[in-house]
């Protein structure tokens, strides 16, 4: 067989089996041919080795061919995840509402800290306390935003992996249907780089510490400022219940 | 052996070659049929398959003197199969040579 009629051979058996893309096919066997021709060899011997044009059309066929007929296994896979999807979005946007209530935490513990230290008091709502306290509780708000920051991080980053694991599973249940090949499943952990990761852990703690320490300080300080243990009363914040 | 059995394996062997480098067709078919015996042919449809599962992808690079050649690269997802795939294909050929050596060692 020459080089011709093998391609010829190979194409009319491919159109036969309906595979798609055949010119890109031919392509790669004209390729061989070249690549063979060049080291020396005939066309009848490399037409030979490539094997039988209708079993190699029918390996395309066979790599293809699942992907056609099953439509109404898809219907009935499609609805079914369908159903799941009512249930698994909304859940997976409340996850989500999470990271905007830490997002939102973030932000009040910004203003307070920075409304303490400079000062400030928008709407008159904080209650007032010596300068000496109002550093030391601003210190422990700072605190609190850089843990509630990272929370977002976290939270966000596995909540992006969730939904894109749950993706892959839909993915891979409508794949399944149609007799196609399923991927791996998505793994639902952070893929932050080892350094950055152990960086990030190094200011979870030291925020941790310092917005434990710093709540205690700020009691103990109070305490001691207002010289009452239930100091809140004796600077009268929530409106003299006690005088 | 039987060729369907065969098949498998090549299409773990393409992308064991894939790992290290992307390759062109040729030289995948070559790579491979000049270690084991299989018609030069098989290795085609293969790619093909691998390519609509999505764990290669291909491109058009530029050879001087000649056409464009097609390479194929290993996407994210190939490499993770392959990885995967690899660990548990070894496994599966430590324990099948075992039990065949057990054998040999029984009939003696």
């Amino acid at each position: 067989m020459t080089k011709n009629e093998f391609l010829s051979l190979l194409q009319k058996q491919l159109k036969q089996r309906e595979v798609e893309d055949i010119g890109d096919i031919l392509q790669e066997y004209e390729e061989h041919f070249a690549f063979k021709l060049r080291d020396g060899y005939s066309e009848e011997e490399i037409a030979a080795k490539l094997g039988d044009p209708g079993e190699i059309a029918a390996q395309y066929a066979a790599a293809s061919a699942p992907r056609r007929n099953n439509t109404g296994m898809k219907i009935i896979a499609g609805t079914g995840l369908a159903f799941v999807d009512i249930v698994t979005f909304p859940f997976l946007a409340a996850l989500y509402a999470f990271s905007a209530v830490l997002s939102a935490l973030a932000a009040a513990s910004l203003t307070v800290a920075v409304s303490y230290i400079g000062g400030l008091n928008p709407y008159g709502i904080l209650p007032p306390m010596p300068t000496l306290c109002a550093l030391i509780t601003a210190v422990t708000m700072l605190a609190l935003m850089a843990l509630s920051v990272l929370g977002v991080y976290f939270w966000t980053g596995l909540v992006t992996q969730l939904v894109k694991s749950y993706l892959r599973y839909r993915k891979n249940f409508m794949a399944a249907a149609s007799g196609s090949t399923k991927l791996l499943p998505y793994p639902v952990r952070l893929k932050t780089p080892p350094q950055l990761w152990r960086t990030l852990r190094k200011i979870v703690l030291i925020s941790l510490f310092a917005f434990v320490a710093g709540f205690v300080l700020t009691y103990a300080v109070c305490a001691i400022s207002a010289g009452a243990l239930e100091w809140w009363h004796a600077w009268n914040w929530f409106g003299g219940a006690l005088n | 052996m039987n060729v369907q059995y065969k098949k498998g394996v090549i299409e773990l062997c393409v992308l064991a070659l894939l790992e290290h480098r992307d390759c062109y067709g040729y030289e995948i078919s070559d790579t491979i049929s000049r270690r084991i015996d299989i018609s030069d042919g098989t290795v085609y449809p293969i790619l093909r398959k691998l390519k609509s599962d999505g764990l290669v992808t291909t491109y058009l690079q530029e050879e001087s003197g000649g056409p464009p050649r097609k390479y194929y690269k290993l996407t994210e997802t190939g490499s993770a199969q392959f990885r995967q795939d690899r660990a548990e294909w070894l496994q599966f050929i430590e324990a099948a040579k075992a039990i065949m050596e057990d054998d040999e060692n029984d009939e003696k």
